[in-house]
């Protein structure tokens, strides 16, 4: 019968149904009764008021309440970090601490400033101006994810967990690396700078190599082979890390040297001087070179280099020293003046 | 892991106004729907390893309402006089808008006739006539055997026929053996 008030009788059914109607009175008028209350049920109505948003946020607390057991080890992790960046405390970074669906988020946002700061593994980012890097309570765990939005500068710690972070249109996945890392809503563009990274977005994966970099929008990807020299510099801008290279660029610029005496007896100084520095370049430099000869009396000789030395370049050198026939105790290799470009 | 959290919070958005209606036609209490709702996607985090976040999520959801519409109704079986629930008289002023007109007096009755259905008894004959289920869908939504489906239908419209008889100009007595047999048909 309700197949009847339905509508979705079938012919045979109805026309049984119509013969027992027609059988008796009685038939007939419990058939109309029922007829009656079914029509007579409202029909479904609305809830007033189902605040869809404000629900959300309800569900989002309980289900943060029930993920409240987290490790005493990643917990003190956490606190770490907090510390230290509470001291930083610049006017650029804010961290937000916000009721993630499934774990706590960790946001941290460079709004005005570069801000720097490590992951809970030791990984250091970089976020130039207006960016932010988000993670959850179980980084770390299994798996090192966290999520860009703008640009950042990645060194990520040597790892058997893979580490990965991902933009709106690619993902990339490093052990043990160095690479700058620009989302915008078109493209992505990866510089690495150490190690090897693997990039995935829309339907390519690439894998790129120190000096290589790589731009992937949404209808393609293109590989390109980069010189470091360019990679993020936005980071020197304001930092207190790079103020260091500016005043100590002695101890950025890496001395390799070897000395032997040639054959009318003088001391060649060779080597070369490696910029490992982050972000600054260094223009002309000095190297002192400081000796004793036979007579006991120690000269310093000037060796002055032309840059621009830019982060990650190395410069070679050799220098004959005026002590012919002469017998010279060890030599010392430093860095004289410099200046900072 | 961030994917799915972000699933979720898209199958919520998409699916919670529904659900509220759908809850809402069961226990007519406004908080009590949101929180059947709340409770239903709670159980879906809890097993979202388990759950694909597919098309049929729809469905899913549907049957996870209804049982917990269910659950609600049978715990909350305190004797619900309509007549001094302000709420169910507002809820139904509410309501004219989906077709303009008032509701008639026998509507009315039908209504709380509804109302009063002991709760599986209800929450099936609310199925058939709001949502349009055949009886094996019914059965298939609740968990229960067709028969049981096709009895507890037989006994709603038998209660709410009695519930009404008084009220209907045609006035007869029927036998209620032979409602019994001839529903069953």
């Amino acid at each position: 019968m309700i197949e009847k008030f339905s509508g979705r009788i079938v012919p045979d059914d109805d026309k049984l149904l119509s013969e027992w109607i027609s059988a008796s009175v009685e038939n007939k008028l419990l058939f109309e009764t029922l007829q009656k209350i079914w029509d007579s049920t409202p029909g479904k109505i609305h809830h007033p008021e189902p605040d869809t948003e404000a629900e959300w946020l309800r569900i989002q607390l309980k289900i943060q309440s029930e993920n409240k057991k987290v490790s005493i080890k990643s917990n003190l992790r956490w606190y770490a970090i907090a510390a230290s960046v509470a001291l930083l405390t610049l006017a650029g970074l804010y961290i937000f601490r916000k009721p993630a669906a499934e774990f706590h988020a960790i946001t941290f946002s460079a709004t005005d400033k570069v801000v720097d700061f490590y992951l809970p593994d030791s990984s250091r980012v970089w976020l130039n101006i207006n960016s932010e890097l988000r993670y959850y309570e179980n980084f770390g765990r299994e798996k090192k994810e966290v999520i860009l939005k703008g640009e950042g500068y990645f060194l990520v710690r040597p790892d058997v967990i893979p580490f990965s972070v991902e933009t709106s249109l690619a993902t990339v996945r490093a052990l043990g690396t160095e690479f700058n890392l620009r989302s915008t809503d078109s493209s992505a563009v990866v510089s690495v700078t150490r190690g090897k990274v693997e990039i995935v977005g829309g339907r390519t994966k690439m894998e790129l190599k120190k000096g290589q970099s790589a731009t992937v929008s949404r209808t393609q990807s293109i590989k390109n082979q980069n010189t470091l020299s360019d990679v993020a510099s936005w980071r020197g801008i304001g930092d207190i890390e790079y103020g260091e290279e500016r005043r100590s660029p002695e101890k950025f610029l890496m001395i390799e040297n070897t000395t032997r005496k040639n054959k009318i007896d003088q001391t060649v100084v060779e080597g070369s001087i490696l910029n490992s520095a982050a972000q600054t370049t260094y223009r002309k430099f000095e190297l002192k070179i400081t000796y004793v000869k036979s007579n006991g009396r120690s000269y310093t000789v000037i060796v002055p280099l032309d840059g621009p030395l830019k982060p990650g370049e190395r410069i070679s050198y050799r220098k004959r020293l005026p002590d012919a026939f002469s017998k010279t105790r060890p030599v010392r290799v430093e860095i004289g003046k410099v200046e900072v470009k | 892991m961030i994917e799915a959290s972000k699933q979720f919070e898209s199958v919520f958005r998409n699916h919670h106004k529904l659900l509220c209606d759908f809850a809402f036609n069961f226990v007519r209490d406004k908080d009590a729907a949101k929180d059947i709702v709340q409770d239903v996607f709670l159980k879906l985090w809890k097993n979202i390893n388990n759950v694909e976040m597919s098309e049929h999520i729809g469905n899913y959801l549907f049957k996870a309402t209804a049982h917990t519409a269910l659950n609600h109704l049978r715990g909350n079986e305190r004797m619900f006089r309509i007549e001094d629930n302000s709420d169910f008289d507002r809820n139904m002023a509410l309501s004219q808008d989906t077709n303009g007109t008032e509701f008639s007096e026998l509507e009315v009755l039908v209504e709380r006739a509804i109302d009063r259905l002991p709760p599986r008894c209800k929450v099936i004959y609310l199925l058939s006539r709001h949502e349009g289920l055949k009886n094996r869908k019914i059965a298939e939504t609740l968990g229960l055997s067709i028969k049981t489906v096709e009895n507890q239908m037989t006994i709603a419209l038998e209660k709410l026929r009695n519930e009404i008889l008084p009220y209907i100009k045609h006035e007869i007595i029927l036998i209620f053996g032979m409602v019994g047999a001839l529903l069953a048909q």
